[in-house]
């Protein structure tokens, strides 16, 4: 009997530069919209946030790397576990609940972003060439 | 972010690397004495070296240098009967303390102890325990000096019932409130941290200003270079050592101390021995099933959705950055402000010793060790106007009402 | 001579921005106008092409990264940007860059760098380096000296001898930033030492009086000599 992992497992997709299917949109119906992708070596992550809208970004938290597969999706957004640092779809960095009050470092940080969109029942992400980061 | 060469510098240890010339000053846990009474000798693998501990002809516990493959894993651990010496190698002293087998590593005379609580306890008083994380050295030790975290990371979404929680951190009430802790550490994730230098290594004190005009104070200790003194609970401490078995797997040696009853140690080595596999100490939830990750309870139980034990928590969180953090992708805070105070005397190290200036290295300085005492680890809570003298007032009640010598 | 209020801290300040945009931020966090600050061993990066509020890529590129070995410098807030002018050491990765004598304060920090310094406040006496500073009646720890007063070396010598501790700095700000090199560094002038022989323009002396210890910004400033 195999017991339903609680991340999805990772998909891997190689192409050239340009639109690429990566998922059917039913990949995404489950009861945790997130799935690790990783695009021509890229490590990134794919989810819905709670406007229905999709994201793809970096998978490694810029803070200290935390995996940002098991991050908290709430607020509109995807909430690191480790400090709560917190990125709206596009990766910009919204939050920093333990900067000090007032604190604007957050504008400075942003994961880099995928191009992602869905058409024809399926989600398609814009890819580079390779690790550009 | 730094650059890779100078993350190379600061996390790599073998043994003619900077980083490991440091190291190699100090004594570090190399065995708990529960192994030894099983079997002698036992592989140690330890700063990137292959060991084993014997018995010499003296009778006395020695490391020495033990023949290995290519290839071997991180944490091979081979019987007693499979282990070969290699007699041309070099071999280390070592020194029993409180259930650890300590080594010394480095060259020339081994420095002092200093005379820190888990080593003053009485054996009745201290219990220790160890387990494999499959990280670098220094994001293990990082995560000990990061006050922030623990509001987030360690979130409990409900507060437990404090009847059943001996022996796990967090899980006390506060001193002198009925909070629980674990509601502090919720409800105030924004402490101010103030982090000094002391001739131990740092002292950090994380402030979380509550509601009611009081404040609650934790101190929390690095050690340099590898370990941490941090609270457990009102009566216990933690003393934590983060020991390089080589640049990409540590072990935490932990001597859990105890100011008033006698530890349970029955008790506590079996939680522990249920979450880990002998003989490598090896945690039983990994990276392999993911934690033990439920999406339902990161929903309604706890922030993570790996179960109610912190130290899995870190387990995940240090794993997860790699098995060397890669920090020229690093992005830190101001709340980092511990981290970064560490690296600056971390780095202070390997420029001395790369002048010949070993004695300028923290607790290098012969006779003194000695007297280096505590350090003061503990939550206390008092007026916001007046927070300072809290802590020390506490720590003062506490070694008075010790059964064992903790005067200070 | 004239007491001046001033404070000493320490303090970290954001990685990420520009210096100066950092610097501002923490003048403004404590309420000073102006500071005096001991920055050591602090990463820096500069990112051709990266406009002042655009956010940071998320991997340090070698060629792109160096260190401020130290930094002493005078800062004044004007709006919301400080200005800097004072002494650095610093060096880039890049080897192509080595011989560099421009420190451009707009450079990014990679990391939050801890510092020391001693904070002043808006007030009616007029300083050449501070900008207007506020006048202390009260017990004063902290002196601003002119020129002529630090050309007349007795003085100093006669004010050890009546202060516990007393510690004179003097920073050469007749060249800005714009203009110095490694070679050119003599930023401190320690009663203990001799006195350099360099015109100076104006001088803090300040005795050990202040709750946070002076022990750390001096081992700091001494190992800059």
């Amino acid at each position: 009997m195999t017991q339903q992992t609680p991340i999805p497992a990772e998909e891997f997709i190689d192409a050239p530069t340009g639109w690429v299917r990566i998922l059917d949109r039913e990949a995404l119906e489950i009861a945790r919209p997130l799935i690790p992708v990783v695009l021509n070596g890229q490590r990134l992550v794919l989810f819905r946030d709670e406007e229905g809208e999709l994201g793809l970004i970096g998978r490694n938290c810029p803070h200290r790397g935390a995996d940002l597969c098991y991050g908290r999706l709430e607020n509109n957004g995807l909430r690191c576990p480790f400090h709560g640092w917190h990125f709206d779809r596009t990766g910009q960095c919204v939050e920093q609940p333990a900067e000090p009050e007032g604190s604007p470092m957050y504008k400075a940080i942003k994961v880099p972003m995928t191009p992602v969109e869905e058409r024809d029942g399926g989600i398609w992400a814009f890819l580079k060439d390779g690790d550009t980061t | 972010m730094i650059s890779q060469q100078l993350n190379d510098t600061i996390t790599r240890i073998g043994p003619k690397t900077e980083a490991g010339a440091v190291l190699r000053c100090y004594w570090h846990p190399a065995a708990l004495v529960e192994e030894l009474e099983s079997q002698l000798p036992i592989p140690v693998n330890l700063l990137g070296e292959r060991l084993a501990l014997v018995l010499d002809d003296a009778g006395d516990l020695r490391l020495v240098t033990r023949i290995s493959a290519i290839g071997e894993p991180a944490v091979f651990y081979p019987d007693s009967t499979e282990i070969k010496i290699e007699v041309t190698g070099p071999t280390y002293p070592v020194m029993v303390k409180k259930g650890i087998a300590f080594a010394y590593l480095g060259n020339g005379e081994a420095p002092e102890f200093p005379n820190f609580d888990c080593f003053r306890a009485d054996d009745t008083h201290v219990f220790a325990f160890k387990g494999l994380w499959e990280c670098n050295w220094l994001q293990a030790l990082e995560i000990g000096i990061d006050p922030a975290h623990a509001s987030f990371l360690h979130r409990f979404l409900k507060d437990d019932d404090q009847g059943s929680n001996y022996g796990k951190q967090f899980r006390d009430k506060v001193a002198q409130t009925s909070m629980p802790m674990t509601q502090v550490l919720r409800e105030y994730p924004r402490p101010d941290i103030n982090v000094e230098e002391t001739d131990y290594g740092l002292k950090i004190t994380a402030l979380r200003h509550m509601d009611n005009g009081q404040t609650h104070v934790r101190i929390t200790n690095q050690i340099f270079p590898e370990a941490i003194c941090i609270p457990m609970s009102r009566e216990m401490t933690i003393t934590q050592w983060h020991v390089p078995i080589d640049d990409e797997n540590c072990y935490w040696f932990t001597l859990f101390t105890s100011f008033k009853e006698p530890v349970n140690k029955e008790l506590m080595r079996a939680q522990r021995l249920k979450e880990h596999k002998l003989p490598t100490y090896a945690p039983l939830k990994n990276r392999e099933n993911s934690y033990g990750y439920n999406p339902q309870e990161q929903a309604d139980e706890t922030y993570t959705g790996m179960g109610m034990d912190i130290n899995v928590h870190d387990q995940w969180a240090v794993e997860g950055m790699g098995r060397i953090q890669n920090r020229t992708r690093e992005h830190l805070g101001r709340s980092d402000k511990a981290i970064i105070r560490y690296r600056r005397i971390l780095r202070q190290a390997i420029d001395a010793m790369g002048a010949g200036n070993r004695n300028a290295l923290p607790m290098q300085n012969g006779e003194k060790i000695k007297t280096i005492i505590g350090p003061l680890s503990n939550d206390a809570v008092a007026p916001t106007e007046n927070w300072s003298g809290a802590s020390h007032q506490a720590d003062l009640e506490r070694r008075a009402a010790c059964p064992w010598d903790a005067s200070v | 001579m004239v007491p001046i209020k001033a404070t000493l801290f320490e303090d970290f300040i954001d990685g990420y921005f520009p210096l100066n945009v950092s610097l501002g931020h923490m003048l403004t966090r404590h309420g000073f106008s102006s500071a005096w600050i001991l920055m050591r061993v602090a990463p820096m990066m500069e990112i051709p092409g990266l406009t002042a509020a655009e956010p940071v890529p998320l991997h340090l590129n070698p060629a792109h990264g160096g260190q401020v070995d130290w930094l002493a410098a005078t800062i004044r807030i004007s709006g919301q940007i400080a200005s800097l002018s004072g002494l650095a050491k610093w060096h880039w990765n890049d080897p192509a860059r080595a011989n560099e004598k421009k420190f451009l304060t707009t450079l990014r920090l990679a990391e939050p760098a801890f510092l020391r310094g001693v904070g002043f406040m808006a007030g009616d006496v007029y300083s050449r380096s501070l900008g207007k500073v506020r006048r202390e009646t009260n017990d004063p720890n902290i002196l601003l000296l002119s020129t002529a007063q630090l050309a007349a070396d007795p003085v100093s010598y006669k004010l050890k001898d009546k202060l516990d501790s007393a510690l004179c700095w003097r920073t050469d700000f007749s060249q800005g930033l714009a203009t110095l090199t490694p070679a050119a560094l003599q930023p401190w002038a320690c009663p203990y030492l001799e006195l350099p022989d360099k015109k100076f323009e104006e001088g803090l002396l300040f005795r050990n009086t202040n709750n946070l210890p002076m022990s750390g910004i001096i081992a700091d400033s001494l190992a800059c000599l």
